[in-house]
């Protein structure tokens, strides 16, 4: 079974490329059912990752399974989404390539596979990019993310003469990890992956944001609370910055939700998987904004608010609990320090967060969506309000003994009373409302390289990854020399 | 603003529709949660009734402007920040422990060293001005006759509730232990704290609704102050 859960996202790809000359009308067609039958096989990979299933190198018995399944789900909703009657099959194709990529990459246990599909992958979000107008950045942060990530690999293994993935990396080499990590979450709202959103590669970015959080396991260690600290003043940073400005700017909302959500999964283990999931629905929902205008509006806020029962808020509730423990629990005042700040930081990100969600759940727009678009909001909304809400999961919290057994049925009591309030307010609201009102336009943030960097940027991104594909293949060579597999 | 001017501004009749609901299952959700951790219906720590408070808050913060959105928000952070630190004064984050703790040694507020309780006492005092600024957030146009005056103040009773559960929780002993008139004096004196705190809460939150935005602004600022030098105080300590 684990065979087909990796590789049929890869063979829907393949099988679509078959309708490349059939007319528009049946390669749309089929490129919904394309897209319907990969977030199904994504669904299906989610509930059965706790089942031992592996295939070759690749265990589904891991957090990252989780994580996989739940960005190459979010990818091929928003190809469902941004496909709408265009009927690309060259897009579809790359992303079932990269959706098994992932899958492969995040489930494995071996330096060599995870170079090989980590590369397969990240060309695979290249040539989806291929063309875009503000492709140059988002190529350029791809690049130097593989340079970091095949060097720090290459350097564990070389250094230790072993192919097997350590977790974490030893050494400084993790250090180059996390700097992969931070690149592809698009923690640097401008510099980044987000350059895709507004535009049909907006698909790649649940990928880019899994293999971001696929990393994190690699990067645990000694000093990661300080730059988990570091990422979660930024993230602060940027919703300040978010709250400020007139505009919805979509590549602040991302960065800054991502920042937030991996410096959870860098510190908490127990909470990553549901800070990941977190930070792919978010940045999907994100990614649908611009095509579901003037509809879903405060259910999207809802999720950026962070507010329970939402998978965001069991991540940062995750979080305060185990920076409380930690700082309580260390000794000198250099170890506490850092987990101080992280629970005293926990509250005014909550704040920002419920300030900024309801900012944009009642800004002036105009009606201009697809209704697929809003359905995909809806789903993903509900997808972040299950997980939040599975028992198994724990909310974030410590343990389910005794009375906390009964919080997810607390949970779910208050959204059963908040739709019957729904219910009644809408009832009632049929006369005048007073609301006030929040003005301004939903930017997607990113820009155009300015005119001298135009060709520069995308050539060095092409020679970046270049480099890091010939280094791969050398190191993969030299793999099978000295007989790893 | 009536549905109709909004419908003119962009906002259509639909999507106003959709606000106020979300706004009411939000702030009837955030209801639900917060008072089942705070009456011991589920156990847990007291970060999952913060929670509740932020969906209250983001249920309030769709219905007002932005600047009066954001004044919510960080009320909402100090009046959480101020739980934490009465939490980090016993170690611990959870709610049955903070109860267990105050029921043998008595109330955060009075027991030693000195400078742990006069922290607390400053942290407890600004988490009550956050909460006057977050009631007077949404204060504007209400009649205290109306049902909405109602919901706001069974909010505030519980965002209420939730600081004097951590600073001057008055129970001697766990409710099941005690005979009838003890269970009975207990609850009395729970409701008067929460009223008598409510009391100040709502007269500050109606004097700071009548000196407008910069109030509240010098408010929070005042609060946030006093939680970072309860913060520091405590974290000295311990």
């Amino acid at each position: 079974m684990t065979v087909w859960l990796v590789l049929t996202h890869a063979a829907i790809g393949l099988v679509l490329l078959l309708f490349t000359r059939a007319d528009e009308d049946v390669r749309a067609q089929a490129v919904r059912v394309g897209a319907l039958a990969g977030a199904a096989l994504s669904t299906i990979l989610f509930f059965v990752r706790e089942s031992d299933l592996a295939w070759r190198t690749a265990s589904l018995s891991t957090d990252a399974a989780a994580v996989a399944a739940v960005a190459t789900g979010c990818a091929w909703v928003l190809l469902a989404v941004y496909d709408e009657k265009r009927g690309d099959v060259r897009a579809a194709c790359l992303v079932g390539i990269g959706a098994t990529s992932l899958v492969i990459f995040a489930t494995n246990h071996w330096v060599v596979p995870a170079l090989l599909f980590w590369g397969a992958l990240s060309a695979s979000i290249l040539v989806l990019g291929a063309g875009r107008a503000t492709h140059g950045w988002p190529w350029f942060a791809i690049a130097i993310s593989d340079v970091l990530f095949v060097g720090g690999l290459a350097w564990v293994a070389l250094e230790s003469e072993s192919w097997v993935l350590p977790t974490p990396i030893p050494g400084a080499a993790r250090w180059l990890i996390v700097g992969a990590a931070l690149i592809r979450a698009g923690v640097a709202p401008r510099l980044a992956i987000w350059g895709y959103v507004g535009s049909s590669a907006g698909v790649a970015i649940p990928l880019l944001v899994g293999s971001a959080f696929a990393l994190v396991p690699l990067t645990r260690g000694d000093g990661i609370e300080w730059c988990a600290l570091a990422l979660f003043v930024w993230s602060l940073g940027l919703a300040v910055w978010s709250t400020v400005r007139k505009h919805a700017d979509l590549a602040l909302v991302g960065a800054w939700f991502g920042s937030t959500m991996l410096a959870v999964a860098f510190v908490v283990p127990a909470a990553g998987a549901r800070a990941a999931v977190a930070a792919l629905l978010a940045g999907s929902v994100a990614v649908l904004w611009p095509e579901s205008l003037g509809r879903a509006q405060p259910e999207r806020g809802l999720l950026f608010a962070i507010v329970p029962a939402t998978a965001g808020f069991g991540a940062i509730a995750g979080l305060t609990l185990f920076s409380f423990h930690q700082a309580t629990a260390a000794v000198a005042v250099i170890d506490a320090a850092p987990w101080f700040g992280m629970a005293a930081l926990a509250p005014v990100v909550l704040g920002f967060g419920v300030a900024l969600g309801a900012m944009y759940g009642r800004r002036l727009e105009p009606e201009r969506y697809s209704a697929i678009a809003v359905v995909a909001t809806w789903g993903l909304l509900a997808a972040a309000l299950a997980i939040g809400l599975s028992p198994s999961a724990e909310l974030g919290f410590a343990s389910l003994q005794g009375a906390e057994r009964r919080a997810p049925w607390l949970h779910l009591l208050a959204i059963v009373v908040g739709a019957l309030a729904a219910r009644i307010a809408v009832a009632r609201a049929s006369g005048r409302v007073d609301i006030g009102e929040v003005s301004g336009a939903v930017e997607p943030g990113a820009s155009s390289l300015p005119r001298p960097l135009a060709r520069v940027v995308p050539a060095a991104a092409l020679v970046l990854a270049a480099a890091a594909l010939g280094f791969t293949i050398w190191l993969t060579y030299r793999g099978l020399e000295v007989g790893f597999l | 603003m009536s549905a109709a001017s909004d419908s003119a501004a962009g906002l259509s009749a639909r999507q106003l529709t959709s606000i106020v609901a979300v706004s009411a299952g939000a702030r009837a959700a955030g209801v639900v949660i917060a008072l089942g951790y705070l009456l011991g219906l589920v156990g847990g720590p007291i970060v999952a009734v913060v929670g509740g408070l932020a969906l209250i808050t983001y249920g309030r913060c769709l219905l007002v402007d932005r600047a009066t959105g954001i004044a919510a928000g960080a009320a909402l952070a100090i009046v959480a920040g101020a739980l934490g630190v009465g939490a980090l004064r016993w170690g611990s984050l959870d709610l049955a422990d903070l109860r267990g703790v105050q029921s043998v040694l008595g109330p955060t507020l009075l027991v030693g060293p000195d400078r742990a309780a006069a922290a607390s006492a400053v942290a407890a005092g600004a988490a009550l001005l956050a909460l006057a600024v977050w009631m007077s957030s949404f204060a504007d146009g209400l009649s205290l006759r109306s049902r909405k005056a109602i919901l706001w103040l069974t909010e505030g009773a519980i965002a209420t509730l939730a600081v004097v559960t951590v600073f001057f929780d008055p129970a001697e002993s766990a409710l099941a232990g005690g005979d009838l008139a003890r269970t009975l004096l207990t609850i009395a004196r729970w409701s008067g704290s929460v009223l008598g705190a409510g009391a100040v809460v709502v007269g500050i939150a109606v004097l700071l609704g009548r000196g407008g935005q910069k109030w509240r602004a010098a408010a929070l600022t005042v609060a946030a102050l006093g939680v970072s030098a309860a913060a520091a105080v405590v974290v000295s300590i311990i």
